[in-house]
C-alpha cells in the first residue's frame, strides 16, 4: 500500500474518539519476530511490526452502526525491503434486528477445523514464508459485500467481492501487481453460507463460492539469462468451490468437520503446458476435548484428493501452567502412506499481561517427490521462531 | 403473579410473610431473576478477580432473554479479544491469532473459578425445575434441577431471602448431588433501579482456596438487535 494512503487510513483511526460517542474501542500490538533456518543458517524473518484496530458504534432505531479500522505496519529488520502497512480491516458495518451488511475490506471465515483452514475461501492467502500459517497474519483482507441474514436457526449469507485479489506469493513469482488484483478485472467472486443450528446443537453449514483458486498453483515464465534461475508466474483461474461446515459440541468434547470441493481448480505447470485444471476434494475431520484444568487435546483426520489421494492425521495439545504465566501448545502432522511429518512446539511466557515472548519451532520432513504428501517443498527447512509482543 | 406482588408487598410492608399464600418453587425462581436481571434484555461490565494471585479480568456482557449472550473482554491485554457468544446451549469462542470464532465445550472457564454460564446465564427460570426444599421465616431453601442438556450446572441448590427474594447463596451440585463449587452473593446495593447483588464469590467446594469474586460494575437495561448476537460480533 502507499504510504500517502496507509498515514489517511491511519488518520481516519485516529479520528474516530473525535468523532463518535460511547462505544469507542481501540487497541494496540507492537512486536517483533525473528525466524532462523537450521540448514542454510538463515534469517528467514526479521521484523518489526505495529497494528491499531478501533471500532466505533452508533445506536440507531432497532440496530447499530459500526465503523471499523484495522491496519497493521512492518518494517524489516534487515533493510532489505520498504515498510509496508496492510489493511485488515477497513468496513462500514449496519446491524439491524434481522440482518447484518458490511461494506469494506474486511475477512470471512467459514471453517470450522484448525491448523489448514480448506473452508475459508473467501479471502486469499499470504504464502510468502509459506510455514507461517497464523491466519491473522496471512488471509489478505478483500474489499467485499457481506449480508447476512437471520431467520430464528437459519442463517443466510452472501457474499459479492467486486474487485478480486490474488494469493500473495513469494518471489521470484511475478504478481498480478503488488497489490495481488487479478488481472481478469471485472471477474468478481460471489456466493453465500446458509447454517442451521440444530436443537441438537448440531452447527451445519453449506457453503458455495466462486473464485479465483486459493492455492498456490504456478506456471514457468522464463529463465533469468543472468543466473539461469527459474521465474515462475501465478496462475490465476475461476474455481467453484461446495462445501460442508459442521461442528458439535457434547460435555467437554467439540466434533468438527470441514469438506469442500473445488471444481476446475489449476495445477502447477511449465511453459509448455496449456492451463490444467482438476478436481479437488479436501476434508477434515476432528475432535478436541477441553480438561479439568482449561487445557486442550484435540486429534483431526485430513483428505486431499486430486489426481491421487493424501491422508494425515494431526494432534494438537495445548495447557497454560504457573498461574497462566505459561502456555505451552504442540501441533504434530503426520502423513498416512506418505512420508509428510511437521512437529510444531511452541512455548510462549507471559511477562505480564501486555508483553509476551513465544517461542515456536517447526520440524519438517517431506517426500523428495512432489506427488508424494504436502510437504516436500518444505523438507529440511526446520527453523525456530521467536516472536515478542505487547499489546496495550 | 398476583400472589406473587402480594408475597413482595407484604415483605415491603413488613407484614408476616406467613399470613400470606406461600409463593411456589417457580415463583421464588422468577422473583430471585428479577433481583439479579434488571430486564429481559440488559448489559453490565463485570470485574473478575481470582484469589491467590493478581489475576483480574473486565468483561461486557450483553444479554438478550434467556438464551443469548456476547461477553468481550477488555481486560486483561493478553485476552483482549478473546469473546464469546452464548446461544442456547452452544457456546462459540473468538481466537484472535487465527481471527475465526470456534466453537468451544460449555465447560471452558471464563477466568479462575468463574465458568462462562456464571457470566453469561444470569437466569435460572425457564432453565432449571424448582422445589422448595426448606422455608421459614429466615430463609427459603430451593433445589433446581436442569431440565435440559447442556448447562453449566446441572442442580442448583438455593438460599433465598423471603421477602426480598435476594439471592443469599448457591450450590452448584454434580448429577449425583456432588457439591462442586459454592456462590455467595453479597454487595447488594441500588442498581439499574433496584437493590440487587452486585458480588458473587465463587468458591470451589473441595480446594476452598480456589476463589473468584465476580463484581458486577455496572449494568443497565438495553435493546439489541437480533443480528449482534452471531460470530460476526465476537471478533
Amino acid at each position: 500500500m502507499k504510504p500517502g494512503l496507509a498515514f489517511f487510513l491511519l488518520a481516519v483511526i485516529a479520528a474516530f474518539p473525535a468523532a463518535g460517542r460511547a462505544e469507542l474501542s481501540t487497541e494496540f500490538e507492537a512486536g517483533q519476530q525473528l525466524s532462523y533456518r537450521f540448514n542454510d543458517s538463515e534469517f528467514t524473518r526479521q521484523r518489526f511490526y505495529l497494528s491499531g484496530k478501533s471500532e466505533q458504534a452508533w445506536a440507531i432505531a432497532d440496530g447499530t452502526f459500526a465503523l471499523n479500522a484495522s491496519l497493521r505496519g512492518f518494517v524489516e529488520a534487515t533493510g532489505e525491503s520498504e515498510a509496508e502497512v496492510n489493511i485488515r480491516s477497513l468496513s462500514a458495518v449496519l446491524s439491524k434486528q434481522k440482518f447484518r451488511t458490511e461494506l469494506g475490506f474486511q475477512e470471512v471465515p467459514w471453517g470450522e477445523t484448525f491448523g489448514f483452514y480448506i473452508a475459508d475461501l473467501v479471502n486469499p492467502r499470504d504464502f510468502s514464508d509459506a510455514l507461517f500459517n497464523e491466519m491473522a497474519w496471512t488471509r489478505l483482507a478483500v474489499f467485499a459485500l457481506n449480508t447476512q441474514v437471520f431467520l430464528e436457526r437459519l442463517t443466510l449469507q452472501f457474499i459479492l467481492t467486486p474487485v478480486p485479489r490474488l494469493n500473495q506469493l513469494p518471489e521470484p513469482v511475478i504478481a498480478a501487481n503488488s497489490f495481488g488484483i487479478a488481472d481478469t478485472r471485472g471477474a468478481a467472486e460471489y456466493g453465500g453460507r446458509a447454517s442451521y443450528l440444530f436443537e441438537s446443537g448440531l452447527d451445519l453449514g453449506l457453503i458455495y463460492f466462486r473464485h479465483w483458486n486459493r492455492n498456490p498453483a504456478l506456471q514457468l515464465a522464463s529463465v533469468d539469462p543472468a543466473t539461469g534461475a527459474f521465474i515462475f508466474s501465478q496462475v490465476a483461474s475461476q474455481v467453484d468451490t461446495v462445501g460442508l461446515t459442521a461442528s458439535q459440541a457434547s460435555g467437554d468434547w467439540v466434533f468438527r468437520m470441514d469438506s469442500v470441493l473445488h471444481l476446475n481448480q489449476p495445477g502447477t505447470v511449465s511453459t509448455a503446458e496449456a492451463l490444467r485444471t482438476s478436481s479437488n476434494w479436501q476434508t477434515i475431520l476432528g475432535a478436541d476435548w477441553t480438561d479439568s484444568e482449561g487445557g486442550n487435546w484435540g486429534v483431526q483426520y485430513h483428505l486431499d484428493q486430486a489426481d491421487r489421494a493424501n491422508h494425515w492425521v494431526s494432534g494438537m495439545v495445548r495447557r497454560s501452567f504457573r498461574g497462566r504465566k505459561w502456555e505451552a501448545e504442540c501441533f504434530a502432522f503426520k502423513g498416512l502412506g506418505n512420508p509428510d511429518l511437521w512437529i510444531q512446539p511452541r512455548l510462549t511466557w507471559y511477562l505480564n499481561d501486555s508483553v509476551s515472548w513465544s517461542l515456536r519451532s517447526d520440524l519438517l520432513t517431506g517426500s523428495d517427490s512432489l506427488n508424494n504428501g504436502a510437504l516436500s517443498s518444505f523438507s529440511k527447512q526446520d527453523r525456530v521462531l521467536s516472536w515478542i509482543g505487547l499489546r496495550f | 403473579m398476583k400472589k406473587l406482588m402480594a408475597f413482595v408487598l407484604a415483605g415491603v410492608l413488613g407484614y408476616s410473610p406467613a399470613a400470606l399464600a406461600k409463593p411456589t418453587a417457580e415463583e421464588v425462581v422468577r422473583a430471585v431473576d428479577e433481583v439479579r436481571n434488571p430486564a429481559d434484555s440488559f448489559f453490565m461490565k463485570v470485574e473478575v478477580a481470582d484469589a491467590g494471585n493478581d489475576s483480574r479480568n473486565v468483561f461486557e456482557v450483553s444479554i438478550r432473554g434467556n438464551n443469548r449472550t456476547l461477553v468481550k473482554t477488555l481486560e486483561p491485554a493478553r485476552d483482549r479479544g478473546r469473546n464469546l457468544l452464548m446461544l442456547d446451549e452452544e457456546m462459540w469462542a473468538y481466537v484472535p491469532n487465527i481471527r475465526r470464532a470456534v466453537r468451544v465445550s460449555l465447560g471452558q472457564k471464563l477466568s479462575g473459578q468463574a465458568a462462562n454460564g456464571d457470566i453469561s446465564r444470569m437466569r435460572w427460570s425457564g432453565d432449571y425445575d424448582a422445589v422448595i426444599e426448606k422455608e421459614d421465616a429466615k430463609v427459603i431453601v430451593i433445589l433446581l434441577t436442569a431440565r435440559k442438556k447442556g448447562l453449566t450446572y446441572e442442580k442448583i441448590r438455593a438460599s433465598i431471602e423471603p421477602g426480598t427474594f435476594h439471592p443469599i447463596q448457591a450450590e452448584f451440585l454434580s448429577p449425583s448431588g456432588k457439591p462442586l463449587k459454592l456462590a455467595k452473593y453479597a454487595g447488594f446495593k441500588p442498581i439499574a433501579g433496584r437493590v440487587r447483588p452486585t458480588e458473587i464469590q465463587i468458591q470451589d467446594a473441595v480446594r476452598e482456596n480456589d476463589r473468584s469474586v465476580v463484581k458486577v460494575l455496572s449494568m443497565e437495561p438495553r435493546q439489541f438487535p437480533e443480528s449482534l448476537f452471531n460470530q460476526n460480533a465476537l471478533r
